[in-house]
């Protein structure tokens, strides 16, 4: 017998960079069940962590509650990472990298990931990159077309301050003489970012290094369009109806594209009465999920 | 699956409290080290994080786990100043308070007896005010102690301070002039808040290390002036339960003497149980991990060991 687990770990990544992460996984009658099962692992969305309100704190009691494990981690882009110069878009896949390789090594056979938002741009350049043959596939929850575009058109939306060309030519100057080796770097406010008011909960906070990897015009490998043609495993997308984060031509958009460049185990659910977080229709986004993973458990 | 945070010593829990509509996350550790009569040992310690810290780091992070082998259970929390509470104008020192009671309800409920707050850093204001507020041994007899990690006499003085010698941008006396227009009474949600970056706050660069990023609202009620409960030395002359302080003796962000002088302040207020140690480390206490929770354990000891 393999009892229920609520446990917390750490880990490093190839750099270094500690990670936490928590497992969640309900009673097995054998080990091999356990393994054989398939295991969601949880990537958060921004300025999240695998206790943040919505997907990461509830999906996981559902999956268990109907057989499915999960390990949720908190990455390099968790909490404070994008405003103090460690969530490096780009670097953030070999958080998803050490998650696989505890889950391999412990024995799990069929790893899907899930991404949330910021989560599941990640998961789809972590997919066309190094992807573990034991990742079977791919859950893109409230997944962005496009990181930087996403920035550009909410900034230009609210007329923030500063605008987006602004930062970018702010960044330029601040990162010399190249983004990637700079030592110099500095955090930044953006007002109305979020919302029509100068007030806190309408601002964004970044880095110009972070913005610069994840945001800017070029921040290519958050330019999803433009990479997720290369990714071979089936992808679930969902995506809340009334989302006004991300509009629902950006995962219809996607669909296009993989399924153009001939994957064709990709679908998209529209969870209805939820925004950005599905889980706010728990009953049908957890109904969409076991439906989709019960293809892997033979 | 190894887990490298559990020991024979204890058992790892992650708890979530519920407070009003929302919920207070910790990490409780159930020490498994009973007394002869295999009996557990009805003292918990409730950790509180420092500036923008949660429970997976810090000292929150690595004392639990040696206390544990000393015998003492631990939870460490996330109060309304973890993580970003100071940057999105939520993380006001007072509204832990309630929270705390809460945590504090809910170790009673599981038979905790002897409850004793640490802090670290910024938490140091947050268990020292509870501590005060709540010094009335009738209506709170289960708190028994406090112990308080790289404490600032008083985090307004402090940061003004290192403000000052590192020549912050904005200035500390810029950021009151504005937070004084902010702050001015009937304005309170009305949306005048405004996030700020302070460059040159912790460090001589322009570097994120070394900046910091409030509200003014969340400024004024940690760092401004009147900042009453922010003041270290104002909240522990009122506190008669045992205390326990302890600072690195090369600490760059706190000095060593604040310390001593809060110790002298609540000696003088008539507290007879008060007890100071330094330790050969910085702010953060790295690599006398041990030897800081050795000295805990100690204390603890000599006090409520069963």
């Amino acid at each position: 017998m393999v009892s229920r687990q609520r446990r917390l770990l750490s880990f490093p990544a190839e750099d270094g960079f500690l990670i936490n992460a928590l497992l969640v996984s309900g009673e097995f009658s054998r080990e091999k069940d356990l393994y054989d099962t398939p295991i969601v692992l949880l990537v958060h969305g921004v300025l999240g962590h695998f206790l943040a309100r919505g997907t990461p704190r509830l999906l996981p009691n559902a999956l268990e509650e109907n057989g499915i494990s999960s390990f949720l981690i908190n990455s390099r882009m968790a909490f404070t990472g994008q405003m103090f110069g460690s969530a490096i878009f780009d670097e953030s896949i070999m958080d998803i990298e050490a998650a696989v390789d505890v889950l391999v090594k412990e024995g799990f056979r069929k790893i899907i990931i899930l991404g949330w938002s910021l989560g599941a741009n990640i998961s789809v350049y972590y997919a066309i990159n190094n992807s573990h043959p034991n990742v079977k596939g791919l859950i893109l929850e409230g997944c962005s077309s496009s990181l930087p575009l996403s920035n550009k058109n909410r900034l230009e939306k609210w007329n923030s301050v500063p605008s987006y060309d602004h930062i970018y030519d702010i960044a330029k100057k601040v990162l010399r003489p190249d983004p990637i080796t700079t030592q110099n770097d500095r955090v930044f406010i953006v007002y109305r970012a979020w919302g029509p008011t100068f007030d806190p909960l309408d601002v964004e906070l970044f880095t110009y290094r972070t913005w610069w990897f994840m945001r800017s015009p070029e921040a290519y490998n958050a330019k999803t369009n433009e990479i997720i043609s290369g990714v071979k495993i089936p992808v679930l997308f969902i995506h809340g109806d009334e989302d006004y984060i991300v509009g629902h031509e950006e995962p219809q958009s996607l669909v296009k594209i993989l399924k153009e460049a001939g994957n064709q185990d990709v679908e998209l659910k529209f969870i209805p009465k939820a925004r950005h977080d599905c889980m706010e229709n728990p009953a049908v986004t957890v109904d969409t999920l076991i439906k989709w993973l019960s293809k892997f458990k033979d | 699956m190894k887990d490298d945070n559990s020991t024979k010593y204890m058992e790892q829990e992650l708890v979530s409290i519920p407070f009003g509509k929302s919920k207070i996350d910790g990490l409780y550790y159930n020490s498994t080290i009973h007394d002869e009569d295999n009996k557990r040992n009805d003292t918990v310690i409730i950790h509180v994080h420092g500036f923008l810290g949660n429970f997976l780091d810090g000292s929150q992070r690595f004392l639990p786990p040696i206390l544990a082998e000393g015998g003492y259970s631990s939870l460490a929390i996330n109060t309304r100043m973890a993580n970003f509470g100071l940057f999105f104008g939520y993380g006001i020192l007072n509204d832990t308070i309630p929270q705390i009671d809460r945590v504090v309800e809910y170790l009673e409920e599981i038979g905790y007896k002897n409850i004793i707050l640490s802090g670290y850093s910024l938490g140091t204001s947050i268990v020292l005010r509870y501590a005060a507020l709540r010094k009335d041994a009738k209506n709170f007899p289960n708190l028994k102690g406090v112990i308080t990690l790289a404490a600032p006499y008083s985090m307004p003085d402090s940061i003004r301070r290192r403000w000052n010698s590192l020549g912050s941008e904005p200035s500390y006396d810029e950021v009151l002039q504005e937070a004084k227009e902010i702050i001015k009474p009937g304005r309170e949600g009305t949306g005048h808040d405004r996030t700020i970056l302070i460059y040159k706050a912790r460090g001589d660069s322009y570097r994120p290390e070394h900046t910091e990023i409030y509200t003014y609202r969340t400024w004024w009620y940690l760092a401004g002036p009147e900042a009453h409960t922010a003041m270290g030395y104002k909240q522990i002359e009122e506190i008669k339960v045992p205390i326990l302080l302890i600072q690195g003796w090369y600490d760059e962000i706190v000095k060593p003497e604040e310390t001593h002088d809060l110790a002298q302040v609540a000696i003088k207020a008539g507290n007879k149980d008060v007890s100071a140690f330094y330790v050969n480390a910085g702010h953060k206490f790295e690599d006398k991990e041990e030897e800081l929770g050795d000295i805990i354990v100690r204390w603890l000891d000599r006090r409520f060991k069963v």
